[in-house]
């Protein structure tokens, strides 16, 4: 188990700056998410922990000592590739000790770790089965056990749920978190699922165009968004833009928006609010606002999705289209077309640099 | 439809011809071989005086055994070389990889002629003169490009991923080769390995460039009979080698798909 530290690191492939001055800890037995679209850098910056890209600058460091002139197998990590990468011609007895043999471990000590490896993942028994003969989940499960069976310092997952099917995904997100924490093992898992971000992590990086754009546990990163990226990214979000005015935000149609955190900007330059379409309560246009403290405006019902125990109705206020997403508390819907108002507290508005 | 039909008869006539054109020479021999006769006199009398004269041939012995011996030399040099070159080529990207790969095949498409020639020049300017040991590395030069392309054809469905998870499972660069690498390879280089022996056995043009005069290979002594007077011994060895290609040819097949990655 190690603590692992990234700091200042940057990488450009011929003109393509795939990590751009990163820097971020990945605490010891923590399950860290590195959450961001295709090609913001996640793939690149977790080779990099594992030793097979380098750092134009910047440095790594494995519980404090660096680990840049270490080569990949001197590095004592366990990497669960995008597809497995199992080793074809060996079963999965052999597939699970490679690690131990190429290490030269006895073959008793072999046999005791690769069976409580097995019984970590739940394959005992399938020993003797070439990967070819294994389902999906199993081969998933085959590639942990290989993975974790040499003890290693940190468990690098790059996408590892994305080939399986829905059902599978969530039993093996459930299973993942389970066995992590059983060992104990600092764990970086690369996602672009949000929600697999949110569920599974202690605590998520968001990367966009190869830079750390916010990091945080997922509770404090989901109600505290600090940009228009990670708020959309992370979660749904309907952005408001308009003007910083005393701290607020003054709307295109006139409205003032109170916001959580102060408006640094100053009075006058473009400025944008993001809130949360479940922090939105809805009621009938001609229904004032009890409290008058909260941020309401004016909208129409576009459309509306009745899922059972929730509806998500789309509002259009002015030219842009607003989510609003409530509990099925009255079986009431509004029907579309119906004008509503919109309320929120102040402290659901977030105010996001816009970029 | 009518169309189709012609031409897929007229392509069967084709093939017959090719057939026919490829083995009858072949056919003719070996009958020729069973045939007491040595002047080709019809019907076929049975008899295997010639394969019985063979064996007291010691100059066609004695070739036999060098071709034997250079083949086998040349097929693990070639074959270990070459294979390393694949896995090179595969593996890493480098400044001049293009022209390297480019270079390494002149041998199959310059004339045997002028590499013959190009090689005693060198050999004997070098001070290394002619013999068995130069025709093992004029035959190594020659086989080798056989080798890098049936590795090749072989790494192309190899998934380099397996090779970083053994590392990061802390295999060493050769326990990823040995353990990983090659099991997966190992019919392509069983194909090469035979390919070698094949282009080694085989050849005539530089093994008679190359050889130094009483010691030959099996090719040049064919030759150097066949211009003294033909005699049916001639008939039997080529018969024998024939049946020992047509052997290495099974066995590359079963490792390797002519025109097909299997
Ligand atoms: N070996 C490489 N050569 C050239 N460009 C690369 C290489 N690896 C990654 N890139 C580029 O770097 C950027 C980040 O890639 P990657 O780390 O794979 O993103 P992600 O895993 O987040 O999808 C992409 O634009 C990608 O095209
Ligand atoms: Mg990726």
């Amino acid at each position: 188990m190690a603590q692992v530290s990234i700091r200042g690191v940057s990488k450009t492939f011929g003109q393509m700056k795939a990590l751009d001055d990163v820097s971020c800890e990945f605490a010891n037995g923590k399950f860290y998410a590195l959450l961001g679209p295709s090609g913001s850098g996640k793939t690149t910056l977790l080779r990099m922990i594992a030793g097979f890209e380098f750092a134009d600058s910047g440095t790594i460091l494995m519980d404090g000592e660096s680990v840049d002139n270490l080569p990949v197998e001197k590095r004592d990590i366990g990497m669960v590739f995008q597809n497995y990468a199992l080793f074809p011609n060996m079963n999965v007895f052999d597939n699970v000790a490679f690690g131990l043999s190429v290490r030269g471990t006895d073959t008793t000590e072999t046999a005791r770790r690769v069976g409580e490896s097995l019984e970590l993942v739940k394959l005992e028994g399938l020993d003797k089965r070439r990967p070819h003969q294994l389902s999906g989940g199993q081969r998933q499960r085959v590639a942990l056990a290989r993975a974790l069976v040499t003890n290693p310092r940190v468990l690098l997952l790059d996408e590892p749920l994305s080939a399986l099917d829905r059902a599978l995904r969530v039993e093996m997100e459930v299973e993942l978190r389970r066995i992590q924490r059983d060992v104990g093992i600092t764990t970086i898992f690369v996602t672009h699922d949000q929600e697999e971000a949110l569920t599974m992590s202690d605590h998520i990086g968001i990367l966009n165009a190869g830079r750390m754009v916010q990091e945080g546990p997922p509770l404090q990163v989901y109600e505290h968004p600090n940009s228009a990226f990670s708020a959309s990214f992370l979660g749904d979000s309907n952005l408001l833009h308009g003007t910083a005015r005393d701290g607020r935000i003054t709307l295109t149609d006139g409205g003032l928006i109170a916001c959580a955190n102060r408006i640094d900007e100053t009075d006058g330059s473009p400025a944008t609010g993001s809130i949360r379409p479940e922090k939105i309560t809805i009621m009938d246009s001609k229904d004032s606002v009890a409290d008058p403290d909260r941020n309401s405006l004016d909208g129409t019902v576009v459309s509306h999705i009745f899922a059972g125990s929730s509806l998500t109705y789309q509002i259009r206020w002015n030219d842009e289209i607003l989510r609003v997403f409530v509990q099925n508390l009255s079986g009431d819907i509004f029907a579309d077309g119906t004008p509503v108002r919109l309320s929120w507290k102040p402290d659901d508005t977030v105010a996001v640099t816009h970029d | 439809m009518q169309d189709n039909k012609r031409l897929a008869k007229l392509g069967h006539v084709y093939l017959a011809l090719m057939l026919v054109f490829l083995y009858v020479p072949i056919i003719i021999m070996a009958a020729m071989s069973f045939n007491d006769s040595n002047l080709y006199r019809l019907p076929i009398e049975w008899s295997t005086r010639w394969y019985a004269a063979l064996a007291h041939n010691d100059k066609l012995i004695d070739a036999s055994i060098n071709s034997l011996w250079v083949a086998a030399i040349t097929t693990v040099l070639a074959t270990a070389l070459g294979t390393a070159a694949s896995l090179a080529f595969f593996r890493y990207e480098f400044r001049g990889k293009r022209l390297l790969q480019l270079l390494a095949f002149p041998p199959i498409t310059i004339p045997w002629l002028i590499i013959g020639t190009a090689m005693l020049t060198l050999f004997f300017w070098i001070g290394m003169g002619r013999g068995l040991h130069a025709m093992v590395l004029g035959h190594v030069a020659l086989a080798m490009p056989y080798v890098i392309i049936v590795v090749s054809a072989r790494l192309k469905s190899f998934d380099l991923a397996l090779e970083e998870a053994a590392r990061s499972l802390g295999a060493s660069s050769w326990q990823v080769t040995m353990r990983v690498t090659l099991p997966w390879i190992a019919p392509g280089v069983m194909a090469a390995a035979l390919f070698a022996f094949a282009v080694s056995f085989d050849q005539f043009v530089i093994s008679y460039f190359l050889s130094a005069p009483g010691v030959s290979t099996l090719p040049v002594e064919i030759y150097t009979s066949i211009r003294k007077g033909f005699t049916p011994e001639i008939n039997a060895i080529s018969t024998i080698v024939i049946g020992i290609s047509m052997v290495l040819l099974l066995g590359v097949s079963r490792f390797y798909r002519f025109g097909g990655e299997r």
